[in-house]
């Protein structure tokens, strides 16, 4: 099983009731089973938040792996048994002027 | 005996470089202090934001800085009541006070949900928008606007120029640019962005013979100086746009057709319901191959091979190319049609069209810096004026259209986003970033002013936010955050939250928005209101807190002309990074901001998340990333963020040593599009299923959102004053901005308010000599200005023959009433008090607020006159 560490930041974390939490997922895990597994956990709603249709992230949420961003659901989470941090924030600002 | 006088020796005599933050155009400025005393602000020649110029505007900033009513103590409201004149009954209170009771404000409103909070922001002072937007995404809440900032100008605007040209906002290529038409725009010729960069710009240009033609109801700041100016009814810019593109395709077969097929969706086929027909097996865009006479996905073909025009026959369906449907769709919309709309004469529109193409050289190229480019010299450019409206998108993206049809977006001498290509400093490659391609060939933006990106739009869906934006994807800023039907439309909506504290960045809503009427009763629903601002305004009259902020001249930043997309001059030239930092020290109590977001961030207990939003927002890279659980001051940050970029030895000290970081552009950065691969939507296919996914879940809550406004190509759609038939009022009330003043902040600087008064224009309704005339008015009259909704206001006439005859041209927004700002107090003509603020004065499409407002003017008798 892959240790995958999760940091949600932000609205993500208010809502989820929590900023820290470990997910054990089966390998290989991609960050498309993170997000499944977080989803079976929180709720349909987070999904909704963090997809801007069912194939595409939001264009606001940011997603970093071991602190390198990304945006493939397919990137793999653990390589060799090393630590793997997913930490994912909404920036849900517009602006104007 | 004569004893000459003897002029006393300063101990201190320097000048220190800054950023001006009279306007968002944030120029470079320098500094004079004598003996800690602040004596003069110039530009800065070393820069490239102004090179030196400064407005009138900015060289008045020391007036502002040093204004006796300014805060300087934090303050608690005493008076529970509240309202439009009424006392607050403020008592001072220590900061030690005052963030115990904010820091517990908002941390139980974080528990409880962090949606309740509700962020307005200045956009004046563009140093805000940083830390302003990184305490929203750690706290948690999607709620923050501008308030009229991007309601008024950027929905539109910003919106189209992120998704055709990769920026926040156009210009014409000033360096080579042979013939412009402005639309409602001043760029290079008033305020805004870049704004003193593309006066000299701008200039120059003129001087070499550019030829520049202002669509505009008024004759001021850029219709001054054109070469011709065109006079149109208010709001119907996109009818003169689309004459002119008629012209081209129907009159004149005129279009470059290598730039529509390779850089445009214009080959794409489409099928009967009007979506891209799409290959099976990718479902990539198909277009039609004229080689092998079949359809294939857009990228197995090269370009030249692709088929533009015509109907193709697949599987037996007829398909007709998006530019087809673009040509179908412009053979009724002819000059004589724009004339019918516009008042402007057919043959205008007709010779204008003519122009535009004749001068665009089509299949023409330039050597710059060694590489041959495209050379299009012509430009459509339109800003605020243009799209501030009801057909906010259409208007836009009509005149965005002509440049699309002639090959001139971001080639040389044509239309250009504002750097929304950068390669990065030599020595550090960053900043780094270049347009690209999504799944359909279309263009997304490589950097943006936020987060929430003007293209791809999100599928919409039932809101969680205040502002319903989740419904109206095409929307950057909306009039439910303070409009008279907000609380129908999130009843409607489910919305399940109001509400509970707003906190305020230097926004005045209460002028800036539309009525105040309507602005004060949304203000009174909000239970705690936090502001944090210079001086007391309307807005803070209806705080709980107001806390002292510093100004430009006593603050720092690391970024307040980043990203590059907003106020760095666009073409040739070179890349600038400055930094804001102190000029003096601050007075009183006064603590800047962006720190005090710092220390707010500790008590609410968001401090990870605080760090991890600047390590986001500021792209950090390592070893210069912010530790998560460490305790960094805002000085720290901007350290951080200015080592990133430019490495170790340029920290904030180099730069406020330096002042400025210079690099030269390349041709490949400022005519990007040439070198990349990507497309932009002369056909806006997508919005046929995002119209039909908000209008499914609107309907069924009894709200219809009318198609019209979601097809696919642009048309001309009335203002609601348009439709007006009281004879009564008879003329069209709009309003420009002044190149005098900035919103309604700098009415308070004595300096500018006298310029103001000296100035005809800038505290007076400007109506048409002849208009006036049968109203029986003379010049300086006092007059009411009264709306059909009956909402009136009062102000002085000037009689002029530079508008239009059925315009009422007034510079926005004026009319202060606090006492807490007595030079402003009473100066000018409050426009805005005639706008509606709701949804049927919104467009539909992007809710940007119709600014237009039919209106009868009366001469003010008895006590007034």
């Amino acid at each position: 099983m892959a240790l995958v560490t999760i940091k949600l930041f932000g609205m993500l974390g208010a809502m989820a009731g929590t900023r820290d939490l470990q997910l054990e997922l089966a390998e290989p895990a991609h960050l498309r089973d993170a997000l499944d597994a977080l989803e079976a956990r929180f709720g349909p709603e987070f999904r909704q938040r963090i997809m801007r249709n069912p194939r595409a992230l939001q264009t606001y949420l940011r997603i970093f792996v071991n602190e390198t961003e990304v945006t493939d659901l397919d990137t793999v989470l653990q390589i060799n048994g090393l630590p793997t941090e997913v930490s994912l924030m909404l920036l849900p600002a517009a602006e104007g002027g | 005996m004569v004893v000459a006088a003897q002029a006393p020796v300063a101990a201190e005599d320097v000048w220190i470089p800054s950023a001006c933050s009279m306007c968002y155009g944030t120029c470079s400025i320098l500094g004079h202090r004598v003996d800690g005393v602040l004596t003069k602000i110039e530009g800065n020649p070393e820069s490239v934001l102004g090179k030196g110029r400064l407005c009138g505007k900015g060289i008045s900033g020391i007036m502002t800085l040093y204004d006796p009513h300014r805060l300087n103590k934090p303050l608690r409201r005493t008076n529970p009541e509240k309202g439009i004149g009424v006392d607050p009954k403020w008592e001072e209170i220590s900061w030690d006070e005052a963030l115990d009771i904010v820091g517990e404000k908002l941390r139980h409103v974080r528990q409880d949900d962090p949606r309740k909070l509700f962020i307005q922001r200045t956009t004046t002072n563009t140093s805000s928008r940083t830390p302003w937007q990184v305490f929203g995404w750690a706290f948690g809440t999607p709620n923050s606007w501008v308030a009229g900032g991007g309601l008024h100008c950027g929905n539109g605007a910003h919106l189209i120029s992120g998704i055709m040209h990769a920026s926040w906002s156009v210009v014409p290529d000033f360096q080579y640019c042979n013939y412009a038409v402005y639309f409602g725009a001043s760029k290079g010729h008033s305020a805004g962005h870049a704004s003193c960069s593309n006066m000299g710009m701008a200039a120059d240009a003129r001087a070499r013979g550019m030829h520049m033609v202002v669509v505009d109801p008024i004759c001021n700041f850029a219709g001054a100086k054109a070469t011709e100016w065109v006079p149109l009814r208010v709001g119907t810019d996109a009818a003169i746009a689309l004459g002119m593109c008629h012209t081209l395709v129907h009159e004149l077969r005129l279009w470059d057709s290598p730039y529509l097929k390779a850089k445009t969706n214009g080959p794409y086929l489409t099928g009967p319901d009007g979506r891209y027909l799409r290959d099976a097996a990718t479902n990539k865009p198909l277009v039609w191959d004229t080689q092998t006479k079949s359809a294939k996905p857009f990228d197995a073909v090269e370009p030249e091979q692709m088929a533009l025009e015509g109907v193709h026959t697949v599987s037996g369906l007829e398909c007709p190319t998006a530019f087809e449907r673009l040509k179908a769709h412009l053979k009724p919309l002819t000059p004589e049609w724009g004339e019918s709309i516009s008042t402007v004469p057919a043959a205008t529109i007709r010779r204008l069209g003519q122009e535009f193409g004749r001068e665009a050289r089509i299949g023409s190229t330039i050597e710059v810096q060694g590489r041959t480019l495209p050379y299009r010299p012509v430009a459509a450019i339109a800003f605020r004026g243009a799209q501030g409206h009801k057909n906010s998108v259409y208007n836009f993206l009509a005149v965005d259209l002509l440049n699309e049809l002639v090959g001139s977006a971001d080639m040389v001498g044509g239309c250009l986003g504002f750097n929304p290509s950068c390669h990065g400093h030599p020595e550090t490659g960053r900043p780094h970033y270049i347009p690209y391609a999504d799944e359909d060939g279309l263009m997304i933006t490589g950097i943006w002013m936020a987060p929430h990106l003007p293209y791809p739009m999100h599928e919409p869906r039932m809101p969680e936010t205040m502002s319903l934006i989740d419904l109206y994807p095409m929307t950057m800023m909306s009039p439910l955050m303070a409009s008279s039907d907000q609380e129908e439309m999130w009843q409607r909506f489910d919305l399940p939250y109001r509400p509970e504290v707003l906190l305020n960045f230097g926004c005045n809503s209460l002028l800036s928005v539309g009525n105040a009427e309507t602005v004060a009763k949304t203000l009174k629903r909000i239970p705690f209101i936090i502001s944090i601002d210079l001086f007391i305004t309307e807005f803070s009259e209806f705080a709980d807190i107001v806390l002292p902020d510093c100004s430009y001249m006593e603050a720092h930043d690391s970024r307040p002309n980043f990203p590059f997309i907003f106020n760095l001059p666009g073409g040739m030239g070179e890349w600038c990074w400055p930094v804001k930092q102190p000029v003096v020290e601050a007075a009183g109590e006064r603590r800047e901001s962006s720190e005090l977001l710092v220390e707010l961030a500790d008590r609410i207990g968001i401090r990870e998340d605080l760090n991890e939003g600047y390590n986001v927002s500021m792209r950090l890279a390592a070893p210069f990333r912010l530790e998560r659980d460490k305790r960094y001051t805002y000085r720290e940050i901007c350290d951080m963020e200015l080592k990133s970029n430019f490495g170790p030895e340029h920290g904030l000290e180099w730069f406020k040593q330096h002042g400025v970081i210079k690099w030269p552009k390349k041709p490949e950065e400022v005519y990007w599009r040439h070198f990349e691969n990507v497309r932009v939507p002369i056909y806006w296919e997508f919005l046929i299923d995002t119209w039909e996914q908000a209008n499914a879940l609107a309907e069924p809550r009894g709200w219809h959102i009318p198609r019209e406004y979601y097809s696919p190509l642009p048309s001309f759609l009335p203002c609601v004053s348009h439709e007006e038939t009281s004879e009564q009022h008879d003329l069209y009330a709009f309003y420009y901005r002044d190149a005098i003043h900035t919103n309604s902040f700098t009415m308070e600087n004595p300096w500018l308010d006298e310029t103001a008064q000296l100035d005809p224009f800038s505290y007076t309704a400007a109506m048409h000599s002849e208009a006036g005339r049968r109203k029986g008015l003379k010049d300086g009259d006092w007059v009411w200005i009264e709306s059909v909704k009956g909402r009136r206001i009062r102000g002085r006439v000037h009689l002029t023959e530079a508008i239009h005859p059925e315009g009422l041209g007034i510079a926005a927004c004026a009319g202060h009433w606090t006492e807490a700002q007595p030079i402003a107090k009473g100066k000018g003509v409050f426009i805005n008090d005639l706008l509606e603020v709701d949804m049927e004065h919104s467009s539909p499409a992007n809710l940007n607020l119709d600014l237009c407002v039919k209106v009868g003017v009366t001469r003010c008798d008895g006590e007034w006159s």
